[in-house]
């Protein structure tokens, strides 16, 4: 099944006559060139006879007529035959939910898809289960369907649909909201200015893609709130109880939310319900920040407890201060990801693929361990690549860092000749590095326990190590894959280290 | 210490070069041998290449009368282990312990100095000034 950035990687090929570099792809794309490159087998697996030339030092080219005559298609159609299952049920899903509750004949739906009846009952049934997640049931009569549920179930579903199929190639609001073909100018200026407002409010700032999720659910409530569709709930009461301890926990971001839907009431001359501030709440609190705000919530304990489950799965000395450092990061990430989880927010995390390529082991790791965690009772819901994705870098961080603590001895024959200019080498390219000092291998043999605390030898002879250290050879030139091996070196072993103990 | 540029024109070999190098020194007895077989096993252990066409032969001796830093150009390359364009050799012949080694191999850890070091116009009074 090809993705979506194969879906973009054709259609800037096809703007460009030329062969074009997988490093300019990738900036076009806003992917990495890793990402080019495997989307690039995809799509000629996809079609079984390439499609996109490749030439070494010159890049990638489309074979357009071949691309044409395989799809069948004309040009003006071909940007819809690519879209993959996937996406088309995705755009579906999100034309239905935007429609909802009102119903939509299908073959209005299905019209620009050119696909058969029974691919359209296919994804039918498939979105019915999609929906189904979210509490929704998509209902028909006929040629007529139309998605059922609470209006706030609707909503979620729509930005879910949204981030998921729009924000992962994109890496700014801009980005993401010139995705949107029906995003007037005066709506994204509004929007915009509404996410500045929340972020001078609380005085920080909201990352990326924390900043596109809020963007996304106030244009959902627009075009929702514009067309006339919001189903209404009847039961004020038992929402308000619910919400009446989240309004308690976190009066700030309650003050902020109430303030923005207001604004969004005079801006689009409607009267918008209170319940539209608990909802906006609900994205506030499910966002990471660029600083933390002092809470002493449930939550808090809960994101304390599951970040020492992890801690505890590495096997990491929780009394460490660069651990404890990692638990604080953890925790700034596990609070709002508890409310996400809790409200079914989706967070796209389109680093994805490189972390799972860079970082594999790693991820692999988290995985294992969040899937226990929620088997052991300290993590509610079984959470999402993406989200044991952005977990993966708090842990790559702590280790790159925690390798940059080790004390390395650099080691020669003499002790005087290449291991004096390879520690100079070393110390240009790490600075940063905990070099303890030179010695020579024979003074090492014959006095191995005055270096009992050193964790790595770096050196350009052969040597046993007698204290357990890790020893690394390189070249006294120091070259660029001794620099690349040191490095790699550093990252995993120190990753790893915590399997052996 | 002593600091000595050294240009030589008929060298085909590092073994030639290594026996040109140390045998210039006119040293007595079977110190040369025990020398040249020490620079032997050194090379044994791994490579001393520090640049692109740049060795550092290094050994401690105590029988040496005094420690010799040999600067010694090639007019065409030789092989030396991998490579096949090493021209410039920085030989250091020390004494055990030796601070005034220690000194001149500090001065080697900066880039500059090598390039100077392979510089064919390099002149003895150059060289005393790249160490000092």
């Amino acid at each position: 099944m090809m993705t979506k950035s194969s879906d973009k990687i054709i259609n800037t090929l096809a703007k460009y006559d030329r062969f074009v570099t997988s490093k300019e792809l990738a900036q076009i794309i806003g992917v990495s060139t890793k990402t080019i490159y495997r989307s690039v087998n995809e799509i000629n697996q996809e079609y079984h006879i390439p499609i996109i030339k490749s030439e070494r030092g010159k890049g990638y080219m489309l074979d357009y007529d071949h691309y044409l005559k395989l799809s069948g298609q004309s040009h003006e159609e071909s940007s819809m035959m690519v879209k993959s299952p996937l996406e088309r049920r995705n755009e579906v899903i999100t034309t239905l939910l935007f429609t909802a509750p009102l119903a939509m004949n299908i073959n209005d739906v299905y019209e620009k898809y050119y696909v058969s009846a029974e691919l359209i009952r296919q994804d039918l049934v498939a979105i019915n289960k999609i929906l189904s997640k979210s509490d929704l049931v998509l209902e028909r009569n006929g040629n007529y369907v139309a998605v059922k549920g609470e209006e706030q179930q609707i909503r979620r579903a729509i930005n879910n649909a949204l981030v998921q199929s729009k924000a992962m190639n994109t890496e700014s609001i801009n980005d993401f909201a010139s995705e949107f073909e029906d995003l007037s100018n005066y709506d994204n200026q509004f929007l915009t200015t509404q996410i500045d407002w929340i972020q001078r409010s609380l005085r920080t700032t909201i990352p990326y893609p924390y900043n596109v999720n809020i963007f996304s659910h106030l244009y959902v409530l627009i075009k929702r709130f514009r067309n006339g569709k919001v189903v209404r709930n009847d039961d004020q009461t038992a929402l308000e109880d619910k919400y009446r301890q989240l309004r308690v926990d976190n009066s700030n971001f309650w003050k902020v939310s109430n303030a923005v839907i207001q604004n969004t009431a005079d801006y689009i001359h409607r009267d918008i319900p209170e319940i539209e501030s608990y909802y906006l709440l609900e994205y506030l609190i499910s966002m990471r920040y660029n600083h933390d705000f002092e809470l002493d919530d449930s939550i808090s304990s809960e994101a304390s407890r599951l970040a020492d489950y992890y801690i505890a799965g590495f096997r990491l000395n929780p009394h460490d201060q660069k651990a404890k450092a990692l638990k604080s990061d953890l925790i700034s990430h596990i609070r709002p990801m508890y409310n996400r989880l809790n409200n079914q927010i989706v967070i796209a995390n389109k680093l994805l693929d490189d972390i799972k390529s860079e970082y594999q082991s790693l991820f692999e790791r988290l995985k294992s361990l969040s899937a226990k965690a929620h088997h052991d009772g300290f993590l509610p819901w079984n959470i999402s690549d993406d989200e044991i994705g952005f977990l993966t870098l708090y842990f790559a961080k702590y280790f790159e860092e925690a390798s940059l603590h080790k004390q390395v001895l650099v080691m020669c024959a003499s002790g005087v000749g290449t291991s004096k200019l390879l520690y100079a080498k070393i110390h240009r390219n790490f600075p940063d590095l905990n070099l303890v000092g030179i010695a020579s291998k024979s003074d090492y043999e014959n006095n191995y326990t005055k270096y009992s605390n050193v964790d790595l030898i770096v050196s350009t002879i052969p040597v046993v190590p007698r204290n357990n250290e890790q020893v690394i050879l390189s070249s006294a030139m120091f070259n660029t894959q001794d620099k690349n091996r040191l490095s790699r070196y550093l990252n995993e072993k120190s990753a790893n280290k915590t399997d052996d103990n | 210490m002593k600091k000595v540029l050294t240009k030589l024109t008929t060298i085909n070999s590092y073994h030639d070069w290594l026996s040109a190098t140390v045998n210039a020194l006119e040293l007595s007895s079977a110190l040369p041998n025990e020398l040249l077989t020490q620079l032997q096993q050194r090379d044994y252990l791994g490579s001393v290449q520090i640049a692109e066409h740049v060795i550092m032969p290094h050994i401690v001796n105590q029988s040496l009368p005094d420690s010799w830093l040999i600067v010694s150009q090639l007019d065409r390359p030789v092989r030396y282990m991998t490579s096949n364009s090493i021209t410039t050799g920085i030989f250091i012949l020390s004494r055990p312990a030796d601070s005034s080694v220690t000194d001149a191999v500090d001065h080697l850890t900066d880039e500059s100095v090598i390039r100077a070091l392979q510089d064919p116009q390099l002149s003895q009074r150059q060289l005393q000034g790249l160490f000092s």
